[in-house]
């Protein structure tokens, strides 16, 4: 668990660094919400670590649910008008490599 | 043109009343088939540590229902988020509901850690779907 807490603490510093370069022209509601969803997610995603130290889900399976939280993030990020799709796209493609590269070094 | 005043007027009126953005009328029956095409994906997705054979006409019929979903949705004026949304559901290339079916036809059964990671994806992805036409009717019913 406090391996988890670790990872959680340097997962949110590595996505305020991505926030901070990569949002800085968005609405500061912006990031809030992107980083409300982190917190939302966190519960499946410290279950799918675990799982996956435990040698019950594979990496490829771990990616996998990342970035389907990632798709279900543009679902629910589709009300925000200040995005373009493609603008959407590549921050949350960006925001799924920091985290999955955050959570394969920690392990 | 100078008939025509009034009326501008009352459009813009009413444009700034919703906000400028014209939102769906709430549909009955995409929300119902939105509550039960999730009931039917989670039973299907659940049944996926056997093998797909067993399970390929459950995946198709669903796949079938989930299309006119997304067909009825798009088809509805001023919808388009929602049909965003299908959309995303719906894309085999993406990991929700259709990535997931294909992923489950690739390696044949799946583990059941991964299924039940991929359920609760999914299953919050259809209450996404389901709040925002919810959401619809405390907003048009918000105007009377």
């Amino acid at each position: 668990m406090i391996a988890f807490i670790n990872l959680w603490e340097t997962l949110l510093a590595a996505v305020t660094n991505f926030a901070v370069s990569e949002l800085k022209n968005f609405p500061d509601q912006t990031i809030t919400d992107i980083v409300k969803f982190l917190e939302n997610a966190k519960g499946d995603i410290e279950r799918w670590v675990i799982q996956y130290a435990e040698g019950k889900l594979t990496a490829d399976e771990l990616k996998w649910l990342i970035k389907g939280s990632k798709d279900l993030a543009e679902l629910l990020f589709l009300k925000e008008k200040e995005f373009t799709k493609e603008q959407l796209n590549h921050i949350l493609n960006n925001l799924v490599e920091v985290i999955v590269s955050a959570v394969l070094k920690a392990i | 043109m100078r008939s025509y005043f009034p009326k501008l007027i009352l459009i813009l009126l009413l444009l700034s009343l919703v906000g400028c953005i014209p939102v769906a009328e709430y549909d009955q029956s995409a929300y119902d088939q939105a509550v039960s095409l999730k009931t039917e994906s989670l039973t299907l997705m659940n049944k996926a540590n056997e093998s797909y054979s067993l399970h390929q006409i459950e995946s198709d019929s669903l796949k079938v229902k989930v299309e006119a979903a997304f067909n009825y949705s798009a088809n509805r004026p001023n919808n388009s988020e929602s049909a965003n949304q299908w959309e995303i559901l719906k894309d085999p290339g993406r990991n929700l509901l259709f990535g997931f079916l294909e992923r489950w036809k690739g390696k044949d059964h799946l583990s059941p850690e991964f299924i039940s990671g991929a359920v609760s994806l999914i299953s919050d992805a259809f209450d996404t779907i389901i709040n925002l036409e919810l959401n619809k009717k405390q907003f048009n019913g918000g105007l009377k």
